[in-house]
């Protein structure tokens, strides 16, 4: 009972926690180049991690794909069936398990080096307002840039999965390239653009809610990022599936008013 | 890094053999982390079984081989990497800010005035339990992962519980569960040497130990998607 | 509760998961009591170990085991040189009989290959575990294609290596129709020659003939005849061939006493 009441604590703290940042980021004025910063330095922390990751998961992802359609004799469909589960699925719970690893828990990690070491009251002191001055753009540097690492880790993964049909399935890359507009069509964009949206917003507000809250010395630090990993994790999963529900449904109910 | 991992090999073999230490380790790789990976497992293999059906439907026009194929997924790839990847986050950190914080605070030098060897005593234990641990859950995550599956198709599919299980038949093999626990070894050899490396380097002060922490979880992910591939090239060439 | 027990819980909880995901496999199956039967063949298209065996369309068992006996001979002096060991669950056994036939079968998308045995009379004996069957080996459909092949090339040559013959029968056929053609014009001009005029008034006055004999058996009499024999012959129908013969067979020999 007392872990449920915790956990749905954790949950309220997020929640408000993303509706203050919400109202700071609608009633205040954000510095511009603050935020180009934060999508600069975002970036540029994660852009290695990023690439390697989904190099190698679009190598996994072909091999696989490569082993099952074997069975059905239709290689052909390697290259359109590996990138459009990357492009809906795979790519952007990569690129959000990456980020929340390397930003999330770096973000956290700096926030909560701020909130121990006293920079934030600091501020506070100063008379201008931390959410505005240091969260605010973190948020949206973290949310903007996502989506250029998205782009960034599916190009990678084609790029994997072209490697490895030529090596592993011996599908060429004219053949591999030629199918995959045939299965990935822009709704499959869409839905992962949305995905990575989303999970970046999850990670965005968990890592700096915890940066933010941020008790008790060097220890306390290294507790918040581990918390702050496995939170994002979980969240990422749950909404992955609830993004992936609700797409369904907005789908339907599109299929149902054209037809 | 290639030296920690030799020492701490080494030092498997190497009395004194810590037990109550190597439980105490299991025991927090395993049995607090058990409701965290069971809960995300079932969630990512419903979204397999619905992407799966999507793909199924676009390209053949027929989801009826849809068990068989998100069955093979997730024994072969699913289960076993999101188990580690989790684990990645929640031990890989844990242990680095341990390791880290014990650094800092100058505890590990004083372990090595007292002659313990701060590898036999910190990282033999954490990485015997960490690849025992991840073993265990990656067969417990496997499971609950195909049992979710099942219970999806039932739901979004119409597939009973038997149609399931004879669409496997057709592609899955027994040894693809060994397969996977063999994954989850390797996975689980893979975090806490990262971790107690960034531990062992972390710097002085707050700000070290975040650093530490976060290179683990990043480092460790893109150390399981590499082996992962790695081990999944091998095995291809075995089915 | 200490460290160790609930650490020793999970390894148990993980073996037995792993022991419930062998026996779903079908790895291990120590509840269920299957029996055995080998089945010879000379071509097996594509059968695998592990393939599904199923009677009446349901699947009851799989082939365990595959071995090549180069020397086997059924009891007949078949020579047979293929055996399958296939293991049957035990609530199907009792439908399988001794004239049960074994085919190999195709179902699903990919065509996956399964061992079909079809339900035998109730009249025949069972089998006993362990026993030799002969299963019908499966059309070649490779083989009857490479054949059609050999067939289609054989026509090709035939039809190549006699090509003047070929259009000399053509030609002839040719002038054939033309001679028919002229005839037939002729023909439709001898209709105006006498001769069959006279042929065709014949033809006329038999017609009438025939008629006044119909006109006769339109009388009363006759059609009282007609019903007499409809009415015999709607009460012999039930009566079987047997039964009418020996009626006849009476009838001749009371027509042999009067």
């Amino acid at each position: 009972m007392k872990f449920l009441a915790e956990i749905f604590g954790e949950l309220g703290g997020t929640l408000l926690f993303l509706k203050t940042i919400m109202t700071t980021l609608v009633n205040k004025k954000i510095r511009r180049s603050d935020v180009f910063t934060q999508i600069w330095s975002v970036i540029i922390a994660s852009f290695p991690t990023t690439a390697m990751a989904g190099f190698f998961v679009g190598a996994i992802m072909t091999v696989q794909f490569a082993l099952l359609m074997n069975e059905f004799g239709a290689l052909g469909y390697l290259g359109g069936l590996s990138t459009s589960a990357t492009v809906r699925e795979i790519g952007p719970l990569l690129i959000a398990f990456m980020l929340s690893g390397k930003v999330g828990a770096f973000t956290s990690a700096e926030l909560g080096t701020m909130r121990v070491t006293e920079q934030i009251d600091a501020i506070r002191c100063l008379g201008s307002d931390p959410l505005q001055e240091i969260i605010v753009p973190r948020f949206i540097g973290i949310v903007i840039a996502s989506f250029f690492l998205l782009g960034f880790g599916l190009i990678m993964s084609i790029f994997g999965g072209m490697i490895l049909g030529d090596i592993f399935a011996g599908v060429n890359f004219q053949e591999y390239l030629r199918h995959i507009p045939t299965v990935v069509n822009p709704v499959s964009i869409l839905f992962g653009t949305v995905k990575c949206g989303s999970f970046a917003v999850v990670t965005a507000t968990v890592s700096t809610y915890k940066g933010f809250t941020t008790t008790g010395g060097a220890k306390g630090v290294g507790k918040a990022v581990v918390s702050t990993s496995v939170m994002t994790m979980i969240l990422i999963v749950l909404m992955d599936w609830f993004t992936s529900f609700i797409g369904d449904i907005v789908l339907q109910i599109a299929r149902g008013y054209r037809s | 890094m290639i030296s920690l991992f030799t020492e701490t090999f080494l030092g498997v073999f190497r009395p004194p053999f810590r037990k109550k230490e190597f439980f105490q380790q299991l025991h927090f790789v395993a049995n607090t982390s058990l409701a965290i990976i069971v809960f995300c497992v079932s969630f990512a293999a419903i979204v397999t079984i619905l992407e799966s059906s999507f793909h199924m439907k676009l390209v053949i026009q027929n989801d009826s081989m849809v068990p068989g194929f998100a069955a093979v997924l997730i024994l072969r790839e699913l289960a076993a990497i999101v188990t580690a990847l989790l684990l990645a986050s929640r031990i890989g950190a844990g242990y680095a800010a341990e390791i880290g914080s014990m650094q800092i605070t100058e505890q590990i030098d004083a372990l090595k005035m007292l002659g313990i060897d701060p590898i036999n005593y910190l990282v033999v234990p954490r990485f015997l339990a960490s690849i025992a641990g991840t073993m265990m859950l990656t067969v417990i995550a496997n499971v609950f992962c195909l049992l979710s599956a099942i219970l999806v198709s039932q739901l979004y599919l119409g597939f009973t519980f038997g149609m399931f299980i004879s669409s496997m038949h057709r592609f899955v093999h027994f040894q693809d569960i060994i397969f996977s626990m063999i994954k989850g070894a390797c996975f689980g050899a893979v975090i806490p040497i990262v971790a107690s490396y960034f531990g062992f380097n972390c710097k002085q002060g707050a700000e070290g130990v975040g650093h530490a922490t976060t290179n683990t979880v990043v480092l460790a992910s893109i150390g399981i998607i590499v082996v992962d591939f790695i081990l999944s090239y091998t095995f291809s060439h075995i089915y | 509760m200490k460290a160790e027990t609930k650490v020793g819980i999970l390894g148990v909880f993980c073996i037995v998961l792993l022991t419930v995901f062998a026996y779903l496999m079908g790895v291990i199956s120590p509840f269920s009591n299957t029996k055995e039967l080998f089945v010879a063949y000379n071509y097996a298209g594509g059968i695998e170990e592990g393939s599904p065996v199923r009677v009446m369309g349901i699947k009851v068992g799989k082939v365990k085991e595959i071995t090549f006996d180069p020397s086997f001979k059924m009891p007949n002096g078949e020579e047979a040189k293929l055996r399958l060991k296939i293991s049957i669950d035990k609530k199907a056994w009792s439908s399988i009989r001794k004239d049960s036939k074994f085919f190999i079968n195709l179902a699903g998308v990919i065509g996956e290959k399964f061992l079909e045995i079809s339900a035998g009379s109730v009249d025949t004996g069972e089998f006993s575990n362990g026993d030799y069957v002969r299963g019908e080996d499966p059309p070649r459909i490779d083989q009857l294609i490479s054949q059609g092949y050999g067939l289609a090339g054989k026509l090709l040559e035939v039809v190549e290596k006699n090509k003047g013959s070929v259009t000399s029968v053509i030609t002839q056929l040719d002038h054939l129709a033309t001679n028919v053609n002229k005839t037939l014009v002729l023909l439709d001009k001898a209709t105006k020659n006498r001769e069959v005029a006279k042929l065709l008034d014949n033809a006329i006055k038999i017609s009438d003939d025939l008629a006044y004999l119909t006109n006769g058996m339109r009388s009363k009499k006759a059609e009282e005849t007609y019903e007499l024999m409809h009415k015999l012959l709607f009460r012999l129908e039930p009566m079987d061939g047997p039964a009418i013969k020996k009626f006849f067979q009476q009838e001749g020999i009371k027509a042999h006493l009067f």
